[in-house]
């Protein structure tokens, strides 16, 4: 099943749709939402609860937003009530439909669910100039490829969050997943952060560019490049003092440069790698 | 031909809020279309039952505590620098780190003049003092307005300025704070906690990121909490641990957390 | 009357007084916003105390221009928000053997205990959360449409359209329960 939809107005253009999902039955989508300022720089928000967010950038004009559902039985709670019997002639009008919503105004595109209950995949593309705030609240990993020059912020739980030929700044965390970076260019003055609880912080470098990198591990370890020029010295020892008593607490980021040092890239995991690479 | 939908407008229509042409347009709809008549009909009357939930009234403490909050609030004759940061804050989102870079060199250069022309007795000593608490305030409202940037890594960057500060200002912490419990952004979050525990030697930071443990739904931050309040070794954590440990959903990796920092508090 | 906007431009600018104004005028509404939702009188007291508090702390980042109404809604909204976190009640929102007991014990006029009512209230009770919410917000808070757009950060359109699909819901579970 699909439907290209095109519609075309001035300022702002709504599109809803509510497609009744019947558990295990994968309904795709397609969307193609025109720009208000075609050509221009632009801003992509996506917030899903389950599910995969892919998103690339490509030489086009106009959003195009797929998304392929199936709703996920087990999530649902049964013996909640007796919402699954409605009575003869009546229909639930609720709960298993989702609804994917997507607005555009003046280049600015959200696009969310309010479904619980089931797993959406979505496949955007978008031109190589648009910003992305991408959140996935449980499940799903987030893959991004081919965005220049604007900043990209990515929050996961579980999934892994994968960025291919970006520029900085870049915020991204998951609780669970792999945070792999490749940069094509990192000459942004802003500040990247990365974080993960469980996975490995993986970020590789262009080879001509300028960074400050702030590493940290709690048990796991982290690797570097030979192009990287690493701070090996002790750690520090802060002392904070008032009244008369000091307390000291010991500075547990590494310290490296690449290059001449540039723009801080902050990378922290408790249990997983950091792996800090230069192009070659 | 094309019509546009008139459900959505019927509630507006039942009040009387609408355009006239609308209005023309849902009556004489209605007129020949009965399933917008049945519509209208089942929607006056779920506003009909609904209009039969009563409001309520506040009890007289709700007005006793808020004037009680009013009388503790000490109110500041705003100046110089609170006009400064009024300025500063009407600049909004659109301002750029570099924009406000130049804002600042522009204005120290205007004090600068300002200064020497009319306080030419003042000694070079007290300018200088002067001028480094003048940066200072600067420096402090640049964070404060970068940290109501729509980008996180500007708001990263607002509160890695506040390191450059060398006094612990009130308003620096309490945005600290807000930003620790309500940023969208964990990675934001967790910046403004490792900001924070710089301050962690004062009795009152380390209680308001005591505080903050119940403000987190974060695993991440949660534990980045945990370990920068267990590292305090204050006894009194043991409660709020255990507390948590209480949770019906927390997260496991969370729980072996605190369960190591028990041991640690033993 | 001087307009809400011109009395927090002057709380804003240090006269905190005029705060006390704007109290008298949103305590009541503000207060049953929260009272539809969490049922408990002294909770949403509370809460209530904590919008104005915020108002008064966070006072600088009211912007010259903006709807007093909607921003001391869309503060009311972040403080429910910020309770539910605390509490960890996300979606499970009130059971509806609750609030019978909640919202009836206090009520001494007898047309308020009438059946009818205690289905609506239930239908209620058993809509998702956001949902929900739009229905508090547009029949109970009676706001326009253009102003639960800016509270929701949404277009005026789709607030026009969200209600109408929540009154929709809320008519279908009503008539369930008849």
């Amino acid at each position: 099943m699909k439907y290209i939809l095109k519609i075309n107005s001035l300022f702002t253009l709504i599109m809803l749709f509510a497609i009744t999902a019947f558990s295990q039955e994968i309904s795709k989508k397609s969307v193609i939402v025109p720009l208000s300022k075609p050509g221009e720089a632009g801003k992509l928000y996506v917030e899903i609860h389950n599910g995969s967010i892919k998103v690339s950038g490509y030489e086009g004009k106009e959003v195009i937003v797929v998304s392929k559902s199936k709703s996920l039985e087990s999530h649902h709670n049964k013996d909640k009530n007796s919402e699954d019997n409605p009575p003869e002639g009546m229909r639930v009008v609720g709960n298993n439909a989702y609804a994917l919503d997507i607005i555009e105004n003046e280049n600015k595109i959200k696009v969310d669910t309010d479904s619980h209950y089931s797993s959406i995949d979505l496949e955007i593309q978008v031109p190589h100039n648009f910003a992305l705030y991408l959140e996935n609240h449980r499940d799903g990993d987030i893959e991004v490829d081919n965005i220049k020059g604007v900043e990209i912020n990515a929050e996961s739980h579980q999934g892994s969050i994968l960025l291919t030929n970006v520029t900085s700044p870049i915020v991204a965390d998951t609780h669970h997943g792999d945070i792999i970076v490749t940069f094509s260019d990192v000459s942004s003055e802003n500040p990247s952060a990365f974080n993960s609880y469980n996975g490995n912080i993986d970020l590789t470098f262009p080879k001509k560019g300028n960074a400050t990198v702030k590493t940290k591990s709690e048990r796991g370890n982290i690797y570097t490049d030979m192009a990287v020029s690493v701070n090996d010295s002790e750690p520090k020892v802060i002392t904070k003092s008032k009244n008369g008593t000091n307390y000291y607490s010991v500075e547990k980021w590494n310290y490296g440069k690449i290059n001449s040092g540039g723009p801080e890239f902050s990378a922290a995991t408790s249990k997983g790698n950091v792996y800090i690479r230069v192009q070659k | 031909m094309e019509k546009k939908d008139l459900k959505p407008y019927l509630m507006e229509f039942l009040r009387e809020e609408l355009d006239e042409e609308t209005k023309i347009a849902i009556q004489s709809q209605l007129k020949v279309d009965p399933a917008l008549q049945e519509e209208l009909d089942e929607l006056k009357e779920v506003f009909g039952e609904l209009n039969k939930i009563p409001s309520h009234k506040p009890d007289i403490a709700l007005k006793e505590n808020f004037q009680k909050m009013m009388e503790e609030n000490t109110i500041q004759s705003p100046g110089l620098f609170s006009n400064i940061q009024h300025w500063i804050n009407n600049f909004q989102i659109t301002i750029s780190f570099k924009q406000m870079a130049y804002a600042v060199v522009l204005l120290l250069v205007g004090f600068f003049f300002g200064y020497n022309q009319n306080k030419g007795t003042v000694n070079a000593g007290e300018r200088n003092q002067q001028l480094s608490m003048e940066i200072e305030e600067l420096r402090k409202n640049m964070m404060l307005t970068l940290l109501e940037q729509p980008s996180a890594s500007e708001r990263i960057k607002a509160v890695n300025i506040s390191y450059d500060l060398e006094e612990a200002d009130p308003k620096v912490i309490e945005a600290l704070f807000f930003t620790l419990n309500n940023d969208k952004n964990s990675n934001v979050r967790l910046a403004a906690l490792e900001a924070l525990t710089r301050y962690s030697f004062n009795k009152k930071i380390r209680n308001g990121l005591t505080e903050s443990l119940r403000h987190q739904d974060k695993p991440l931050i949660q534990i980045a909490l945990i370990d920068v309040l267990t590292e305090m070794h204050d006894k009194s954590l043991k409660k709020e641990f255990k507390d948590l440990l209480q949770q019906d959903e927390l997260d496991a990796d969370v729980k072996e957390k605190i369960n190591e920092s028990l041991e640690i508090l033993m | 009357m001087i307009s809400d906007e011109a009395l927090m431009m002057k709380v804003r600018s240090g006269d905190t007084g005029k705060l006390s104004l704007l109290f008298e005028r949103y305590n009541i509404p503000i207060y049953n916003f929260f009272l539809k939702f969490i049922g408990d009188r002294e909770i949403s007291q509370d809460l209530t105390q904590n919008v104005f508090f915020r108002i008064l702390k966070y006072n600088h980042s009211f912007k010259e221009g903006a709807s007093f109404k909607t921003w001391i809604y869309q503060i009311a909204r972040n403080v429910r928000i910020d309770h539910y976190k605390k509490y960890k009640i996300y979606n499970s929102s009130l059971n509806t053997d609750n609030i019978n007991e909640i919202n009836f014990s206090e009520n001494h006029d007898p047309i308020e205990k009438s059946e009818e009512i205690l289905l609506i209230q239930k239908a209620l009770s058993k809509m998702p959360e956001d949902k929900k919410e739009i229905i508090v917000l547009s029949q109970f808070q009676e706001l326009r449409y253009k102003e639960i757009a800016e509270i929701l950060n949404i277009t005026e359109n789709t607030a026009r359209v969200k209600v109408h699909r929540a009154i929709k819901e809320l008519s279908v579970l009503y008539k369930m329960l008849v």
